[in-house]
């Protein structure tokens, strides 16, 4: 019994709609970001999942890309958010709001 | 090996549907955490070894510790963590995962065309020739991009610690 | 000798560039000196140069002098060149000397004016330009000089600005002449095009040999520039400014509306008669538009109670007189009334000039009366004047000039009986209306004591002149019976053809006859206005018909409510610019579109999160579904 793509594609987007479902759910700044990790987590294993069924390492080589660009934009990601509590006390996303302006 | 994956492919959407639905923000990064691992299993048992390998380094290792540390600079109040656990019925959740599972329902729609089996592991050194063969200028410009995350990071914190000195 | 042409031009030009630039601080002697000066020096120029013309002789009858080329476009070569013969000479000398004696005169009589170099610097221009228009080589630089004296008689009408009816009249006249000049334009433009050049010698020979007799083009180029000399000579229908140009000085009225400006189209049809000969229709319509204009327009005279304006539509009647001789081919006795106009109508403004002035602004003629006696030199120099204007025989200038027409009129083909019978209603009308303001301002009793008339030789010297020339000026082109006199047929040369001269029972007859109604109408105007009739009959005879008259016929208020006012109410329509509706809607289309757009931008992260969701399932449905 071997393991198919679609189990693989499956278990991806299932994850990713997890994730989306955190982002929408949450006001909190931090967990909005942990579950937009969460979707490129999503992300990536459908890419190395493809790339394991070809059996080529293409799909691996962008998997590092996507967390090359998740590592980058969680720190600044994060920076940001600090910033913004250093600033307001909070980290609820409802009120960035203010910042309009 | 398919075995493995579907148990640690059900621990991943469990830990990570328990992380994101915790008000307190360690307990959910500690599920977190957990989920990122289970995923890096899931990695294990397509064949892809190095990419497991660098997914738990980075995100289980790195990105969580970072997302720990923020939540140390923050410093997390009990009232806030209080107000965020009232916010949380489920009735939040609900809009959300009905749109989630819509998602993710087309999602899975989209991959049916797909096909085929995951039989035999990439071998390291194909990824890795790949990697510093023609991919070499994307890998060069990721790294320019955690460069510039490193500068934009670094530009961030800095105006805070020059107010604090002026107030020291 | 030719280049004194230019000279003769140049300094009136020079006085006014003095003047508007000599700067506020300008002394009001050196202003009058400037003033009258430049035009004094002028006319004596102009006195030289007409002596030369003359001694030079049949062989040479036309001098050229070319300043610079104007526009040189291929074929197309117009220079500012002025050229002088028998018919420029004859206008030249009268707009120079006229004008002369009426700058001596406005020099005293705009002293006390607070814009006394305003009104000098103005004078000068308006000299400038008439004889620019008269002495032009070319139908481009006539047409220069036809519009500066128009922009010049604007500014002169308005020149008390700060009432608004007075710079009412002054865009009136402009607008009214300028529907004629924009005529005349494109009549000049056909002219061109149908003959090849602007140069006025080759349009005059040319069109006698290119025009065909009746056709479309000589036709309407015809019509064309007789809708130009109407509007600048003030005949019907486009006669309604000059009444309401009065509102300018007096000697204003005099030079611009009586003796020079208003006679351009007099000149230009002259100038041009060759293509009016191609057009015999037009010529026609030349005669009648003169003959109604004649009749109005002393009509309208007789109901006038403003003095200037009595002598306005006189000008306009007078104006007809020459408009008919044209109509009937007498060109040289039109251009000889022109002359001996100028003499007693400038003569009749400058006295009335002087009544008003001592009536301290009083324009009505019923409000005057007995002036006579305080009043002497006007008494008589607007008697002269208005004997003159009336043709009393033998000893006016006026009634040579007017005999000159009559009997050319009379054998004139066609319908030159019908011609002369108006001719002789507007003698008998003429002296009517003359004697009648003569009368009503100088006998019966005195109602107010007038101030002080302004005196002085600068006052005196141009009345005593015009006065003498009002009654001798005409002894330039006499019948056989009073001489034979034949100076004008000389001078003119053969830029006109020659007047003719009545011998015979039929001109002793005419000559008789319009001695008798001239005199008639004396008669008339004492019985009805004359001291006798005490007490004067406030509203005067036929109080209707008299206010219809003095309502000028109707003609203003026609053009008032078929012209002007439907103007007014397209421009009220027009000025909350509907056209710009078209842009305001697209822009309060892109505002609308704006505030729905920034409706979506509310900072609100998750907000855009679930929109941003939506959308890529929509397009993941679509992808899935086809």
């Amino acid at each position: 019994m071997t393991l198919g793509l679609p189990e693989v594609l499956t278990f991806a987007s299932i994850l990713f709609g997890v994730g989306a479902a955190g982002l929408l759910a949450r006001r909190s700044l931090l967990f909005m970001l942990a579950s937009i990790e969460v979707m490129f987590v999503a992300g990536g294993v459908a890419f190395v999942g493809v790339s394991a069924s070809l059996g080529q390492a293409d799909g691996q080589v962008v998997f590092f890309f996507v967390l090359a660009a998740a590592a980058a934009q969680v720190s600044v990601a994060l920076a940001l958010m600090l910033r913004f509590h250093a600033q307001s006390r909070t980290i609820d996303a409802d009120r960035a709001s203010s910042l309009r302006g | 090996m398919v075995v493995t994956f579907y148990i640690a492919s059900a621990l991943a959407l469990a830990a990570a549907a328990v992380g994101i639905s915790r008000a307190h923000p360690i307990h959910g990064l500690l599920f977190l955490a957990l989920a990122l691992v289970a995923v890096g299993v899931v990695f294990l048992a397509v064949g892809a070894p190095l990419v497991a390998a660098f997914h738990v380094i980075v995100y289980a290792g790195a990105i969580v510790v970072l997302f720990l540390f923020a939540v140390m600079v923050a410093g997390l109040s009990a009232p806030a963590v209080a107000a965020e656990r009232t916010r949380l019925s489920w009735r939040a959740f609900l809009g959300p995962a009905l749109l989630a599972a819509a998602l993710a329902w087309l999602l899975i729609a989209a991959s049916r065309p797909a096909s085929g089996a995951v039989e035999e592991p990439v071998p390291i050194v194909t990824v890795a020739s790949a990697l510093f063969g023609p991919y070499i200028a994307g890998v060069l410009l990721a790294g320019l991009l955690l460069f510039a995350g490193l500068i934009a990071t670094h530009h961030l914190a800095r105006r805070d610690d020059a107010a604090t000195e002026e107030q020291r | 000798m030719p280049s004194l042409l230019a000279l003769v031009v140049a300094l009136p030009f020079a006085g006014f560039l003095l003047l508007s630039l000599g700067g506020a601080r300008l002394p009001a002697r050196a202003v009058g000196i400037i003033g009258v000066s430049s035009v004094a020096i002028s006319a004596v120029l102009a006195v030289a140069v007409f002596v030369a013309l003359a001694a030079s002789g049949p062989a040479e009858v036309r001098f050229v002098d070319t300043v610079w080329t104007w526009i040189d476009v291929g074929p197309f070569a117009p220079a500012v060149a002025f050229s002088l013969d028998g018919l420029s000479a004859v206008m030249m000398l009268v707009v120079t000397l006229v004008g002369l004696l009426i700058h001596v005169y406005a020099a005293a009589y705009m002293r006390s004016d607070a814009s006394y170099r305003r009104f000098f610097a103005y004078m000068n221009l308006f000299v400038g330009f008439m004889l620019v228009l008269v002495l032009a080589d070319n139908l481009l630089l006539l047409y220069l000089g036809w519009e500066g004296v128009g922009l010049a008689s604007y500014l002169l009408i308005g020149f008390w600005y700060q009432r608004p009816e007075n710079g009412y009249a002054a865009r009136k006249a402009f607008i009214v002449t300028r529907i004629g000049d924009t005529a005349l334009a494109i009549g000049l433009f056909l002219l061109f095009w149908e003959l090849g050049t602007v140069d006025i010698a080759q349009v005059i020979t040319r069109a006698d040999q290119l025009l065909v007799e009746g056709s479309a083009v000589a036709n309407l180029s015809a019509a064309l520039i007789l809708a130009g000399a109407a509007g600048k000579s003030a005949q019907v229908p486009l006669h309604v400014w000059l009444p309401d140009a009065m509102a300018g000085p007096t000697p204003v009225s005099a030079l611009i509306h009586a003796a020079t400006m208003v006679t351009a189209g007099v000149y230009l049809i002259a100038r041009l008669h060759p293509i009016f000969e191609a057009a015999p229709a037009v010529l026609v319509a030349v005669a009648i538009v003169g003959a109604v204009t004649l009749l109005l327009a002393a009509l309208a005279a007789l109901g006038q109670r403003d003095v200037k304006r009595v002598l306005a539509y006189s000008t306009i009647s007078q104006l007809g007189y020459m408009v008919v001789a044209l109509g009937a081919g007498a060109y040289a006795a039109a251009i000889a009334h022109l002359v001996t106009h100028a003499f007693f109508k400038a003569l009749l403004f400058l006295s009335a000039g002087v009544v008003i002035a001592s009536l301290r602004g009083e324009h009505d003629l019923w409000r005057m009366g007995g002036l006579r006696r305080v009043l002497h030199l006007p008494f008589w120099s607007f008697g002269i004047g208005a004997a003159s204007l009336a043709a009393v025989p033998v000893v006016t200038a006026g009634f040579y000039s007017k005999e000159l027409i009559l009997w050319n009129v009379w054998v004139a083909e066609p319908g030159g009986a019908w011609l002369a019978a108006v001719l002789l209603a507007g003698t008998f009308l003429t002296a009517l209306y003359a004697f009648r303001a003569f009368f009503l301002a100088f006998f019966g009793k005195l109602r107010d004591a007038p101030s002080p008339p302004p005196r002085g030789g600068l006052i005196a010297a141009p009345l005593v002149i015009l006065a003498v020339l009002a009654i001798v000026g005409g002894l330039f082109e006499t019948s056989a019976y009073f001489g034979g006199i034949e100076l004008l047929t000389l001078t003119l040369g053969d830029s006109l053809p020659a007047a003719a001269h009545g011998v015979g029972a039929d001109a002793l007859a005419l000559m008789i006859g319009a001695s008798g109604l001239s005199l008639l109408g004396i008669a008339a105007a004492y019985l009805a206005y004359g001291p006798r009739v005490l007490p004067r009959r406030a509203g005067g005879y036929l109080p209707a018909a008299g206010r219809a008259a003095e309502a000028g016929f109707g003609f203003d208020a026609a053009y008032e409510r078929i012209v002007v006012g439907p103007f007014r109410r397209l421009a009220r329509g027009l000025r909350d610019e509907p056209v710009d509706l078209v842009y305001e809607a697209v822009a309060r289309l892109l505002r609308a579109a704006h505030g729905v757009l920034a409706f979506t931008q509310r900072g609100r992260v998750r907000v855009y999160l679930a929109v941003l969701l939506l959308g890529s399932l929509a397009v993941l449905a679509y992808s899935v579904m086809a």
